[in-house]
């Protein structure tokens, strides 16, 4: 490293890194979807006080926002092949285990963290919901499903758009965790190509910028998104 | 591998995971201190719009909001050595790992914080602020006497979560080197090869220092609420 901050070797290290931004990208996207449907079943289940699924939603909210990512996401990498082994007794489904990429452990783990904040979430919208709304609705007949997934669901979307946005960008940081368990992604091979080029400033600047770049698209993209959604808030109040 | 899970171990070797908490504690205390210094500069640069200074601290804010922690330690951990090594220094990696997490965090949680800060001065009425003029004071006693106070009181909560939020990034900082809880457990895992129970063993800790944490909070924001109420 004779230059300090060659911009040929930044262009260099971008072209390589951009390659990876689809990982992270999916990675995020599909750990999104997934704890989304997570959250809505917990959410459902402490709404409705189901009795003991209820409880089992409120501790799963409380350890999983207690818990920091990264060591859900190591008991997820260590602790399944350890619970499958227990269950069947022997070391064959621990082998079986191997064959699933780490991916799959980032996205479990991953999900587990962001399930648990997105639960607190629907929670504090499906609140902001008028309660009329559900007497309405059983009043004229609706049975609670039809009312909960017809009425009070699409009101309550629209009050928990701000904070799932502001979550799916948590957890677009937070997918840079996944290295630690060998998931290739931007920052996993950010860290190959910093150790190979024993250049660590340029790397770690050029993933920076890519971070930087791609969360502001998304908040671009939340800000479009919740001003098209609160048509009729804005309709109401005028 | 005798047993799968072993309860045993689990308990035996909890104490020595314990005595490292006293590093997760250090880091989180000493970057919380500056970062709440840095966030009150930034957020009064902001509010009061200072030329060119402002427009720096936004872009700041973005680039820690919008960028994993994760990067921010390695770039700083890794980077800050060839940057002191290009200025001539002699031996940049002599310099412990803990001193550039403690920097680390601090501009990572200062960018958070100042975002904080900024919303609950906001919401200081603005009537104290002139009276406070009105009477003399100058800008700088009118804001740490009378604005700051208050603006903190409504910030509490938020600082906690903000607490909590650091406690938990200290799980990462043992990837530059800083010997702490998660280092020693991936040291004693690799010779017990007994992963699962360590990892117990520190979410056991993460969650009590977390609970700590809130009930700190929690009395925080019932002592300043009945001075208020005497007050009033």
């Amino acid at each position: 490293m004779d230059n300090f901050l060659d911009p040929v070797f930044l262009l260099e290290i971008f072209e390589h890194l951009i390659k990876y931004v689809p990982i992270t990208l999916g990675l995020a996207v599909g750990t999104m979807i997934m704890s989304c449907l997570l959250a809505l079943m917990v959410t459902i289940l402490r709404y409705k006080k189901v009795p003991i699924l209820g409880k089992i939603g409120d501790i799963y909210v409380l350890l999983g926002r207690a818990l920091p990512s990264m060591i859900l996401i190591y008991l997820a990498f260590f602790g399944i092949p350890v619970l499958l082994m227990a269950v069947s007794g022997t070391n064959k489904s621990a082998m079986l285990l191997s064959g699933i990429p780490p991916i799959a452990f980032a996205a479990l783990g991953l999900t587990l963290h962001t399930g648990a904040y997105l639960a607190e979430i629907f929670r504090g919208a499906l609140q902001s919901v008028n309660v009329g709304q559900t007497e309405a609705e059983l009043s004229i007949g609706m049975t609670w499903n039809q009312a909960f997934f017809r009425i009070i669901l699409p009101q309550a979307a629209v009050f928990a758009t701000p904070m799932m946005a502001n979550q799916f960008l948590n957890l677009l940081k937070g997918t840079s965790i996944a290295f630690m368990i060998s998931v290739i992604e931007l920052f996993g091979a950010a860290n190959v190509l910093a150790s190979n080029n024993n250049a660590y400033l340029e790397v770690y600047i050029v993933t920076a910028c890519l971070y930087w770049s791609t969360s502001i698209c998304f908040e671009k993209l939340a800000s479009v998104l919740e001003y098209n959604l609160s048509y009729f808030k804005r309709c109401t109040s005028k | 591998m005798g047993t799968i899970f072993s309860f045993e171990y689990m308990i035996k070797s909890f104490p020595t995971l314990l005595s490292m908490v006293d590093v997760t504690i250090l880091v989180t205390v000493v970057s919380e201190f500056f970062a709440i210094i840095l966030g009150c500069i930034i957020a009064l640069t902001r509010i009061n719009a200072i030329r060119l200074l402002d427009k720096v601290c936004a872009v700041y804010v973005s680039f820690i909001r919008g960028t994993p922690f994760l990067v921010q330690l390695y770039l700083i951990c890794f980077g800050m050595p060839q940057v002191l090594n290009y200025f001539g220094m002699e031996n940049p990696r002599s310099i412990p790992g803990i001193l550039y997490v403690f920097l680390v965090m601090s501009l990572h949680e200062g960018g958070y914080i100042a975002e904080i800060m900024r919303g609950s001065i906001l919401a200081v009425d603005k009537g104290q602020m002139e009276a406070a003029k009105s009477i003399g004071m100058t800008g700088y006693s009118a804001y740490t006497r009378v604005v700051l106070p208050q603006a903190f009181r409504m910030a509490i909560p938020a600082l906690g979560n903000n607490v909590v939020s650091t406690l938990k990034s200290t799980a990462l900082i043992f990837n530059v080197g800083v010997v702490d809880m998660m280092r020693r457990a991936e040291l004693m895992g690799s010779f017990s090869y007994r992963h699962l129970e360590l990892y117990i063993d520190i979410a056991v800790i993460y969650i009590c220092l977390c609970f700590l944490v809130q009930l700190g909070t929690m009395m925080l924001e019932r002592c300043t609420r009945m001075k208020n109420s005497t007050v009033s």
